[in-house]
């Protein structure tokens, strides 16, 4: 909402599968920290700082359309994400130009509210790097994704999100996986608290659609990772 | 209102001009003799010592010595190369950096430094 400004703290652990070895991940958390804020009632603007690549992410998020009781069916919104990956060193990559420090994410993000509990969502997404590994990443990655929220309780709610990439082809063998992520939010007035259970440590949009490294299995090794997200209203 | 489209319109094009231009890893890293204090050092600094200092995880990678000694190690006995690249071969399912594999092209310049003789 207008002139409303959020900050936000994340964290997400270690591989819990390592069992005792990290302590279930509670060794090797990492760290986003961030603010949004509401220019406008359509639009609002965010910059983090992410552990991961030591990233700066700046995101602008825009309603384009809303969902009406008697009119159009869906709410719209477009999301767009920078990172700046500050982790690059020059000395390991001597012809690096600042513009390889950055990459994009693009969404359109469709959703829909069925009832007081249940809302869904579907988002088409694209990913563009500015440098990539040519022997695990793609240039150019698109991806489908889904979400929903179910309404537990007044305060509590559960939710899950998946997205598909859809152009890694057979001869391109990618080490990464489609990010999967089960979670709760906890509200209690003037703080959103979320816990989450995901196959991606990094927090970044770039990374989660296009670094997942978890596999979402028990077995060890098999890469989930424990986290909570804490939003604060101004 | 209008000047907010404008400025995003703006940014949105600017961006894909930015983005039309991207490079691999290995078109940037063309380091051909690394040294320490040039190209090994720096990499170290910013991925390993935040852990690998004052005995906090073992080993120390603050100095010369200390990197060249575990970098020395054979992948198949331990040391950082095994870490960084295959750490199924020393017992353990992490990699380090435990942030995420670093590319390939910085592990292929410290495997190098250590071909050309550690070079300082």
């Amino acid at each position: 909402m207008k002139g409303e400004l959020y900050i936000l703290i994340s964290h997400r652990f270690g591989d819990l599968t390592n069992g005792f070895e990290n302590f279930f991940g509670l060794d090797e958390a990492i760290t986003k920290i961030g603010g949004i804020y509401g220019a406008t009632n359509w639009l609002s603007l965010g910059v983090s700082r992410h552990r991961n690549n030591k990233t700066y992410e700046l995101a602008v998020k825009y309603k384009l359309a809303n969902q009406m009781d008697e009119g159009f069916p869906f709410t719209i919104v477009g999301y767009n994400t920078m990172d700046i990956n500050s982790e690059l060193k020059k000395a390991a990559n001597p012809e690096l130009k600042f513009t390889n420090r950055l990459a994009y994410t693009s969404q359109l993000i469709i959703s829909r509210k069925f009832s007081e509990a249940i809302s869904f969502e579907v988002a088409p997404i694209y990913v563009h790097k500015n440098l990539y590994d040519d022997t695990s990443e793609q240039e150019d990655l698109y991806l489908i994704g889904a979400g929903g929220r179910c309404k537990l309780s007044k305060r509590i709610s559960l939710n899950l999100e998946y997205a598909a990439r859809l152009n890694t082809t057979s001869e391109f063998k990618s080490p990464f996986y489609n990010p999967l992520a089960i979670g709760f939010d906890i509200e209690t007035g003037g703080h959103v608290f979320q816990m989450i259970f995901s196959n991606s440590q990094p927090m970044n949009d770039v990374a989660v659609f296009s670094n997942t490294k978890g596999k979402f299995d028990f077995s060890k090794g098999g890469g989930i990772y424990f986290g909570f997200n804490m939003y604060r209203v101004f | 209102m209008k000047k907010i489209i404008i400025a995003l319109m703006t940014i949105g094009f600017a961006t894909t001009f930015i983005s039309c231009e991207s490079n691999t890893y290995a078109e940037v890293a063309t380091v051909t003799n690394p040294t320490y204090t040039d190209n090994i050092e720096p990499v170290f600094r910013t991925q390993c010592i935040s852990c690998h200092k004052n005995d906090e995880q073992f080993p120390n990678l603050t100095t010369y010595e200390e990197v060249k000694a575990s970098v020395e190690i054979n992948p198949g006995e331990g040391g950082v190369l095994c870490y960084i690249d295959d750490p199924s071969q020393c017992f353990s399912s992490d990699i380090m950096p435990p942030t995420g594999r670093m590319p390939q092209t910085t592990i292929d310049m410290i495997k190098l430094w250590k071909t050309q003789g550690f070079a300082n």
